[in-house]
Parts: structure tokens; C-alpha cells; sequence
């Protein structure tokens, strides 16, 4: 295998470590489920293909402008979404991931089905970046989210996040505005989600609405449940496991996506608190039925 | 007054769970709340801390009306609370439990809540309530892992780290074992010595007569009686309310 696979799969395995890491503010921290996260990383995408093809822009300035658009949008659906809780959450937020997805797919300006392509490479004094210095910028990229997801899981908010997912009502009677801070984690985990979009772009040149879809926001999901919701290191080991998984059992051809599932149930039935995590994903659709009974 | 009540209503649709309490607190007193299952306490309670809003009548605090105001601003003013079914947060440190309500300040302002943290001050006093509750070296458990006493007097640390100048305690002694209960008579009483005003909710008669310097007695929403421990414990209607009435031969 060339070097030029490699670093392919490099790049993928940072995007997918951002997404979960990303992803792992929102649900790991603050326990808000979400399914729609792909929709954000749409939207980044979006922007910064949109920005840099159509107005001209330089990639530089486009990375933190797809984080902020992602962000917005992230915090005006926070304010609609998160009047609801728990599994009401995840089916709204899984609503907005399709609602976004037909807004690209069916709108003229966003390429339609065609998607939008040429989306140039970053360049940094003339010097246009090929795929070593992509991977790089990835990694650089990655470190930085890593190191503020453990700068913030120790700050007030981090605390405070963490306080209204294990209970809401005595994070309120301790001074917390639950519904600022669950605002915040949207804001936080959506524009993180939009700068990885950005990223994804300008590695993959081409996009289409389907990139974008309700199966990657489980698959993310997935990767931050596998490994443990709520660290740093779990986030990153479901993103790197989970992202190699189908590289790594390419030999099983058509077998593979058989073995990646067995793997994710087998996980889930003995360890549902993730490889490394401390948090169980809590979504009480069935519990809620039996308690309804008892009265 | 440093707590008063006037004619405080609390419906739910045609359920009259509170219907109509004054209450008047001094500062430094502590105020039992006793009545029959039903009787309305957790929910007069949780109006006083901002979880319900009141149908009508209003609560007075320290000279502020906070009825109506949401429960992290009536936290922020100084009420602080524990619950009758223990809610610590379960997946974090004993530690943690009690740092979190000295981040107040902080939760006004998320923007500056994103880059200040907890300093080692923070930590020194969350240690000093944990010792003062009983709970010293287990700082380091996750909160879920204690018993059910040991929840309980998380959840009094964790107030207490709210620095309030109220403190309502929901039912504290509800499945604690006689010599627990010990424990916690001393340690309030510890606290009132420290002019701590306290509103009480308590099922067992001789805790809140042992504690409460008047003794308010609800049934069916109602305020069917108040005054001294000693008073209350004659009242005929009170009787009534815990026994039934006397069925006539």
C-alpha cells in the first residue's frame, strides 16, 4: 500500500476523532442525545466550499467562519430542540439532520444532487498543500480539540455541563441555568462539528448531500458510545477502532460490515458504559413505559 | 420577615396540592413542615425553591419577592436545598458534588464560566464541608457508590457550599437508621448554633420536635395548625389529621 493510503486513512481517522470528539460535548459532557450531528458538519462543509469556490475566499478564513456558521445554526435549533428531553431530543435532532440534507440536496444554490466540486486545497505562502501537509494540518487540528476538551471538562462550565446531565433539577437548585449551559454544549459541539465539515472539504474537493446523512450521525454516535461517553480517551479510541475497523477487516469482503456490527452489539451487551467510558448513553424510551405502569 | 408566604396556591388542574399558606420564618429559627402523606409539603417546598410557579399568592425572601422566579436564581439568592430522593449527581466525585454549587458566579456568566476553573480554595472548602458532614476519604468516590445516608449528607455538604442563608431540608431523615439520625440532629443543631435559618420537612415527630422552633402542620394543602412542638403535638385537629376522627359508638 502507498504512502498516499495511508494518509488517506489518517486524514479520515482525524476527521472522524473530531466529529467524535465534537459529538462527546454535547452528549458525552452534557448528556444531550443527538442524532443529527452530521447535519452540522454538512453545514461547515457547506460554508467553506461555498465560501472559497463562489466568494473567493481563502481557506484560512473560511475554517473559522464554517465553525461560526455551524455554531449559529447549531444555537438557533438549540433554542427549538432543547425545550424537548431525552428521546424526544434524539428523534428531533435526527428530524433536523434530514431537513438539512433536503435543503442541500433539493436547492439549487447548493449544487442539488450534483453537489459542489473543485474545492481548492489550502495554500499557505504559495505553497498549496498536498496530502502530508494535509494530514498534518489535521493532526495539528485534532491535537487542539483534544487538549480543549480536557482544558474544558475542568473548567466551570465542563462542571457544569457534566452536573445537569446526571441530574437537571439539582443542577438548577445549585445555581446552574440548565438550559443556558445545554445551549452552550450545542453551540460548542455543533461549530467544532462545522470546522471539521471545513476540513473534510478541502481534503475530499467534492461534496454532495449525501455525505452528510443520517447514517453518519449514528456512526459518530457510535464511535462515542464504543468508546466511553465522556472522556477525551474514549471519544478517540471509538473514532480510531471504529474508523480502522472497516480498513482493518477488508479482507472479509463482503463479511465486514457484519463482523463491525457483531462488534458493536457484543460491546453494548457487556460493557454499555463504552471501552473506556464512565457514562452510559441514556435514552429511556422502553424504562419509561414499565414506570408508567407502576404509576 | 426573612421568609414569609402570603396565601400561596399551588393547582394542578383540579388537584389543590397547596391551597392558600401563610408562613412566616424569623431569621435563625428553624420551621418544620409536618402533615400526613399528601398533605402538600414537597410541593409548598419546591414552590418556596422556584420548581413551581404559585396559581396565586406571593414569597417574600430576605426583602425580595421571588415567587415566580426560576430555581437557579432562587438557588443564587441564597436557598439552598436538598431533595427527598437523593439526586447527587452520580457519575461525578464526592469532590465534585460540592464544588459544583461554588461555580454560582460563574453560571450567571457561561462566557467566563468556559475559561476559569475551580482553584485549590475551591477544593480546600469543599473537603472542610465533607469533613464537617462525616464524609471525609471518600472524596474521591463517585457520588452513586454511597449509601443512601451518605447521599443524604452529600446533598447537605453540597447545599451548604451554596452558602445559603436558608436551608430546606426535604424529608433528611427518611430511611436512616436511628444512630444516622443522631448524627444529623447534631448536626444541625451545629448549624443553628451557626444562626443557619432552616425549613424542615419531617415525618418523624420527635426529630422535629427535638430541632423546630414552631412546627407547621398541612393537610390537604391546608395550614391546619402551628406553634411550639409542644402545642402541635396537643392539637386536636392535628391528631385528626394523623389519626382520623374518632368514630362515634
Amino acid at each position: 500500500m502507498s504512502l498516499y493510503y495511508y494518509l488517506v486513512v489518517g486524514i479520515t481517522l482525524g476527521l472522524y476523532s473530531l466529529l467524535s470528539l465534537s459529538l462527546n460535548i454535547i452528549t458525552g459532557y452534557a448528556g444531550q442525545p443527538t442524532l443529527g450531528h452530521a447535519a452540522f458538519f454538512g453545514i461547515g462543509a457547506y460554508t467553506s466550499a461555498l465560501l472559497t469556490t463562489r466568494a473567493g475566499l481563502n481557506f484560512w478564513l473560511a475554517l473559522p467562519l464554517s465553525f461560526l456558521t455551524a455554531a449559529l445554526v447549531g444555537w438557533v435549533v438549540g433554542l427549538a430542540s432543547l425545550r424537548v428531553k431525552e428521546d424526544f431530543l434524539a428523534i428531533t435532532t435526527m428530524g433536523i439532520n434530514f431537513v438539512v440534507v433536503s435543503f442541500f440536496l433539493y436547492s439549487p444554490y447548493f449544487g442539488g444532487a450534483l453537489g459542489l466540486g473543485n474545492i481548492p486545497a489550502p495554500a499557505l505562502f504559495g505553497f498549496s498543500f498536498d496530502k502530508t501537509a494535509y494530514f498534518g494540518l489535521v493532526a495539528v487540528v485534532t491535537t487542539a480539540v483534544i487538549l480543549f476538551s480536557r482544558f474544558l471538562e475542568k473548567t466551570w462550565m465542563g462542571l457544569a455541563f457534566r452536573a445537569l446531565r446526571d441530574d437537571e433539577e439539582a443542577a438548577l437548585a445549585n445555581g446552574i441555568k440548565v438550559q443556558a449551559f445545554k445551549l452552550w454544549a450545542f453551540v460548542l459541539g455543533t461549530g467544532l462539528a462545522g470546522l471539521t465539515g471545513s476540513l473534510y472539504a478541502h481534503h475530499i474537493t467534492f461534496i454532495s448531500a449525501g455525505d452528510f446523512g443520517f447514517p453518519l450521525s449514528i456512526t459518530v454516535l457510535a464511535m462515542a458510545v464504543f468508546g466511553g461517553l465522556g472522556t477525551v480517551e474514549g471519544a478517540l479510541a471509538g473514532a480510531l477502532i471504529l474508523g480502522l475497523a472497516p480498513e482493518v477487516f477488508r479482507f472479509l469482503a463482503d463479511y465486514r460490515m457484519l463482523v463491525y456490527g457483531g462488534l458493536l452489539v457484543v460491546m453494548m451487551l457487556f460493557k454499555p458504559s463504552g471501552l473506556l467510558g464512565r457514562t452510559e448513553l441514556k435514552i429511556n424510551l422502553f424504562r419509561r413505559l414499565p414506570a408508567r405502569r407502576r404509576g | 420577615m426573612f421568609l414569609e408566604l402570603r396565601g400561596v396556591k399551588k393547582h394542578f388542574g383540579g388537584l389543590k396540592a397547596v391551597d392558600g399558606v401563610d408562613l412566616e420564618l424569623a431569621e435563625g429559627q428553624i420551621l418544620g413542615l409536618v402533615g400526613p402523606n399528601g398533605a402538600g409539603k414537597t410541593t409548598l417546598f419546591n414552590t418556596i425553591c422556584g420548581v413551581y410557579r404559585p396559581t396565586a399568592g406571593e414569597i417574600y425572601f430576605d426583602g425580595r419577592r421571588i415567587s415566580g422566579l426560576p430555581p437557579s436564581t432562587v438557588a443564587g439568592l441564597g436557598i439552598g436545598r436538598t431533595f427527598q430522593i437523593s439526586r447527587v449527581f452520580k457519575q461525578m466525585t464526592v469532590l465534585e458534588n460540592v464544588l459544583v454549587p461554588q461555580g454560582l458566579l460563574f453560571y450567571n456568566q457561561p462566557w467566563r464560566s468556559l475559561w476559569q476553573r475551580p482553584g485549590p480554595a475551591a477544593a480546600e472548602k469543599a473537603r472542610r464541608l465533607l469533613q464537617r458532614v462525616g464524609l471525609a476519604g471518600k472524596e474521591g468516590l463517585t457520588a452513586g457508590q454511597l449509601s443512601l445516608a451518605e447521599q443524604r449528607r452529600l446533598e447537605i455538604a453540597r447545599a451548604l457550599a451554596l452558602k445559603p442563608k436558608l436551608l430546606m431540608l426535604d424529608e433528611p431523615c427518611a430511611g436512616l437508621s436511628q444512630e444516622e439520625i443522631r448524627a444529623f440532629v447534631a448536626l444541625v443543631k451545629e448549624l443553628r448554633q451557626e444562626g443557619l435559618t432552616m425549613v424542615l420537612i419531617e415525618h418523624n415527630m420527635a426529630v422535629a420536635a427535638e430541632l423546630c422552633d414552631r412546627i407547621v402542620v398541612l393537610s390537604y394543602g391546608k395550614k391546619i395548625a402551628e406553634g411550639k412542638p409542644e402545642e402541635i403535638q396537643r392539637d386536636p385537629a392535628v391528631i385528626q389529621a394523623y389519626l382520623g376522627e374518632e368514630e362515634e359508638a
